[in-house]
């Protein structure tokens, strides 16, 4: 694994192409969806370019909270430098930037949540290919497993013979069916409910593989991620029971819609 | 009977490339897997982008 390889003489960040690939991998699933709903397909562009930014400017942000010495000296440099991005305040701002996105488009409601949940899984999935690539500091705690490995030449080096859990692959193969899950389930379930199903997906996925990975534990024992962890399942679960509720006062309990709730047509 | 045939297919690419790199000399198993990885998320897009269209 390696933060950068050599193509024609040029140095390519490994991490950089996969990370655009992962919003390249989100683009093309909602410009589908979107044509399934009868919507602009270049919207998806447009919700992508508002993810990216905001998610960057919120994953900049909540780094330099959590690690405020940074900002020490050269605050510009603190600000626009190079590496320090945390997933969660890039899910924030990511989010602030599409809700804004959506206003502006007159789209503001369920659909779009719904819309952006097996996107933003499978965003996750690729997106943990690219630090499984560089080598970034998020692979798990030491092990003897067979599958084990070390990263020495990785962004954030592992010491030399010392082998670590893979994590980034274990996260990429159960958010990867987390997402095909939902895209399986995109027409089948109540307004709403999807992106219940992601938050409590992602959440509980996020909280168990930290189990694994070599984050400080910070109060009761947690780390950060999977204090954040719970909090985001805990919101998918209240939107699942509002949306179950919703339809309980309207005569149907389920969150799965009634047989003939969609259509299908051959692609 | 498709989501289970689906999933043999995001699975089974995953743990085809990951021996046939294994195969091939990787330097260790956690490799290869990674070479595995790049094969299940190709493979995901490929059915999300293949399937039939739903509204």
């Amino acid at each position: 694994m390696r933060v950068s390889v050599d193509i024609l003489g040029v140095s390519v960040k490994t991490f950089g192409v996969f990370f655009a690939l992962s919003f390249v991998a989100s683009g093309a699933i909602l410009s589908r969806r979107l044509r399934e709903l009868g919507k602009p397909t270049d919207w998806a562009g447009e919700v992508v370019m508002a993810a990216l930014v905001g998610g960057l400017v919120g994953a900049r942000a909540y780094y330099l909270l959590q690690n405020p010495q940074a900002l020490d000296g050269n605050l510009l440099a603190a600000v626009f430098g190079g590496a320090g991005l945390i997933w969660y305040g890039g899910l924030v701002g990511g989010a602030l930037a599409v809700i804004a996105w959506a206003a502006w488009r007159g789209m503001l409601g369920l659909a779009l949540l719904d819309l952006a949940a097996p996107a933003l899984a499978l965003g996750y999935a690729v997106g943990r290919v690219a630090c499984q690539v560089s080598g970034d500091g998020d692979y798990g705690r030491p092990s003897d497993l067979p599958w084990a490995m070390g990263y020495p030449h990785g962004a954030v080096p592992t010491p030399a013979g010392v082998t670590v859990q893979p994590t980034p692959i274990y996260e990429t193969i159960v958010m990867g069916l987390v997402a095909y899950g939902l895209w399986r389930m995109r027409a089948r379930v109540r307004p709403g409910a999807l992106f219940g199903i992601y938050l409590v997906a992602a959440g509980c996925e996020r909280f168990l593989v930290e189990f694994l990975r070599r984050n400080d534990r910070v109060v009761a024992g947690l780390t950060a991620a999977q204090v954040e962890s719970i909090v985001t399942a805990l919101a998918g679960a209240a939107i699942m029971t509002w949306v179950v509720r919703r339809r309980s006062a309207s005569g149907s309990g389920s969150i799965a819609m009634s047989p003939g709730g969609h259509r299908e047509r051959p692609g | 009977m498709t989501t289970v045939r689906h999933l043999a297919i995001l699975l089974g690419s995953f743990a085809a490339v990951t021996g046939i790199v294994a195969a091939l000399g990787a330097a260790n198993l956690g490799t290869a897997a990674t070479a595995g990885q790049i094969a299940f998320v190709i493979a995901l897009m490929a059915l999300f982008l293949s399937g039939s269209q739903r509204k």
